[in-house]
């Protein structure tokens, strides 16, 4: 007999312990408005608070509700952590219109709730969506068909288009940009030049080159001559952007006659004379005293000298006296 | 300075040999006003032993040139009027029958002078001018059994007309290419002009007189092959011959497509003859890049072959030229 009062206390408890957790679980149903214009669209929001240890099932919500409420829209369940972490809220959204005017009552939606095996279910609560239409003022008599609104253009529609514009514009760019440089006779592409050392710090050093090989004292007049007018041609295109190696000696001097503000008297009648015992050296079997060979290598060092760029070095910045402190090294 | 002695010895014998040029440019100065580059080219195509082609408007003091030329020099001169219905034995000349002496005589034609002005050459069918290049370059000519040496000095002066004028027959490029020079004549400036019209208002017509034999010309040949010409000049020649060619390789790529075909090795042959005829003008016993480039126009501009692009773009022979001495590099 006690056995069998024990198993209906421990039955009767079960039962009671089911119960207050069925009490504590909320179902609810709720519009972002409650009024809308006619064709408006509005969210419904379904939600369910209940302990974590219960499996819920949302409810099927069919296309049409009531057959004039229209879903055209689902979202996911979002779930959330409650304070009391023993519970979580889960919220699933409808986008919803209706082209029905007046108030249309949405029915309570049920959830199915599992507890340990034990299969149940909990109503929401029921909402009424009012449902206007546009006032009409009928004092103005008949009046024109409105166009259709717009739909405002998003981000994702234009895209496509603008990254068919930049597309576009870059192919027009590199076809243009190709036909320029082969215009110029340049390669489409190229590595970024080093920067040129200046023109005189080449020059001087090919002069040194020159003078260490010794080639006149060897009997290698020619060259000689050669490598010191090429040095000095090189340097004045360089320097002054005369295309001297693309001129005879005479042309090159013409250039430098037309602008005497370039050169100084008798700078010029160095160049002179160092290009015009060139010329006869290597065109006419010329063949000049050793004096003359190292004359026209102290002519063109002077040359180059006194027609380099002065290059402004920039000065360092002063230093402010700070009167406040004594200054400190940090290591 | 001491000076290799066959530079030192050409040279001295240049000197002397060439004083001629001047008295002989006086001479025709006397008569021509301005044209200086017209007697200038007559005198290169002389010392050259090349002929020439001129083109230019009417009236530009052609005939006049080449005959005073040949007053000073005591030479026959010859001047052929081109038409459509010239014949080649008209030029060079025929068999006569003569019932006297019961044989057939030769009637030497008008080419058998050592100046001749071929006027309006492009008005003559091809056949006629076949007949007068082919004289120009073998200086011999057949009639019947008989062939015929030309009198040295042999120089023939043409002119031609523009070749889109009706009635005209282009000279094929295998035949201009055997003129060694083609000039372009221009209009006399303001003071030549007033100058001009000034003498035949007066009616004051100077004449040359005659200073040289025609033996001192073939002398002076001799000694312009002694011009000494060095081999970079003989390379700058070749770059230049090869630049007409390949421009690509010259750093001249745009022309690639605007020549069909470039100068011929004859063409580099000319060149180099006409610029040791122009340093021996200028009495110098050696070549200078001067003096190629100084007659590089009149000696490339008739053997460089304009695409069909060229003209489309309106890109001439001189346009490549000058493009040309610009790029490639001087000795």
């Amino acid at each position: 007999m006690k056995i069998k009062r024990k198993i209906f206390l421990f039955f009767l408890l079960f039962l009671v312990s089911s119960a207050v957790i069925a009490q504590r679980i909320k179902a609810a149903a709720s519009l972002d408005s409650a009024n809308i214009l006619l064709g408006d669209q509005v969210k419904l929001f379904l939600e369910i608070n209940h302990p974590k240890k219960v499996d819920i099932t949302f409810p099927q919500v069919p296309d049409t509700i009531r057959g004039n409420i229209e879903v055209l829209q689902q979202s996911e369940i979002d779930t959330f952590e409650m304070d009391d972490e023993t519970f979580q809220k889960q919220i699933q959204s409808y986008l919803i219109t209706c082209f029905d005017s007046g108030s249309h009552r949405i029915p309570p939606f049920w959830f199915k709730i599992n507890m340990d095996g034990r299969i149940d279910s909990i109503p929401s609560n029921g909402v009424t969506l009012n449902v206007h239409t546009i006032p009409i003022d009928t004092t103005r008599g008949p009046t024109d068909i409105k166009m259709p609104y717009d739909a405002p253009v998003t981000l994702k529609e234009v895209i496509p288009y603008i990254l068919g514009i930049i597309l576009i514009g870059a192919i027009l760019f590199f076809i243009l940009y190709s036909i320029k440089r082969k215009k110029q006779n340049k390669p489409i592409f190229t590595l970024p030049k080093k920067p040129k050392e200046p023109a005189h710090v080449i020059a001087l050093r090919e002069l040194d080159r020159i003078k260490d090989e010794k080639l006149w004292q060897q009997g290698k007049i020619k060259p000689f001559y050669s490598d010191v007018t090429e040095t000095l041609r090189t340097y004045i295109e360089d320097r002054y952007d005369i295309p001297a190696m693309e001129k005879t000696s005479d042309e090159t001097l013409d250039s430098f006659r037309f602008r005497r503000d370039l050169l100084k008297e008798k700078t010029f009648e160095n160049l002179s004379r160092i290009l015009k015992l060139a010329d006869l050296v290597k065109f006419a079997k010329y063949t000049p005293l050793p004096d003359d060979n190292n004359m026209t290598l102290v002519d063109a060092y002077f040359f180059i000298n006194d027609t380099k760029e002065e290059v402004k070095e920039a000065k360092p910045p002063e230093a402010v006296k700070d009167d406040e402190g004594e200054d400190v090294e940090i290591k | 300075m001491n000076q290799t002695v066959d530079i030192k010895e050409l040279n001295e014998r240049i000197q002397k040999e060439s004083s001629f040029v001047e008295m002989v440019t006086l001479e025709m100065n006397k008569v021509i006003v301005g044209q200086k580059h017209l007697v200038e080219s007559l005198l290169i195509g002389l010392l050259s032993n090349g002929h020439i082609l001129l083109e230019g408007v009417p009236g530009l003091a052609k005939t006049l040139a080449i005959k005073s030329l040949a007053q000073t020099i005591s030479a026959k001169f010859a001047r052929i009027q081109f038409t459509p219905d010239l014949l080649p034995a008209d030029l060079l000349g025929t068999m006569i029958y003569s019932q006297k002496k019961e044989e057939f005589t030769i009637k030497k034609g008008p080419i058998f002078a050592n100046f001749i002005l071929a006027d309006e050459i492009n008005r003559a069918p091809a056949k006629v001018q076949s007949a007068l290049l082919e004289a120009m370059q073998e200086r011999q000519i057949t009639i019947g059994d008989t062939t015929h040496k030309l009198e040295e000095p042999f120089l023939v002066m043409a002119t031609q007309n523009p070749i889109e004028q009706e009635g005209t027959y282009p000279l094929p490029e295998a035949q201009v290419d055997r003129f060694m020079l083609k000039v372009v004549i221009n209009y006399p400036n303001k003071e030549e002009e007033r100058q001009i019209i000034n003498q035949n208002l007066l009616r004051q017509f100077p004449e040359t007189s005659t200073i040289l034999k025609p033996e001192d010309i073939v002398a002076a040949r001799e000694v312009v092959k002694d011009v000494y010409m060095d081999e970079k000049i003989q390379k700058y020649i070749v770059d230049i011959v090869f630049a007409t060619r390949e421009p690509k390789e010259y750093e001249l790529a745009k022309y690639q497509d605007m020549i069909s075909y470039g100068a011929s090795p004859r063409a580099g042959i000319s060149l180099a003859q006409a610029a040791k005829a122009f340093a021996f003008i200028k009495r110098r016993g050696y070549v200078i890049p001067e003096d190629v480039r100084a007659v590089c126009s009149d000696v490339l501009r008739h053997r460089i072959g304009l695409s069909y692009e060229a003209e489309a773009n309106n890109i001439t022979s001189e346009e490549i030229i000058t493009d040309i001495l610009n790029t490639v590099e001087v000795p």
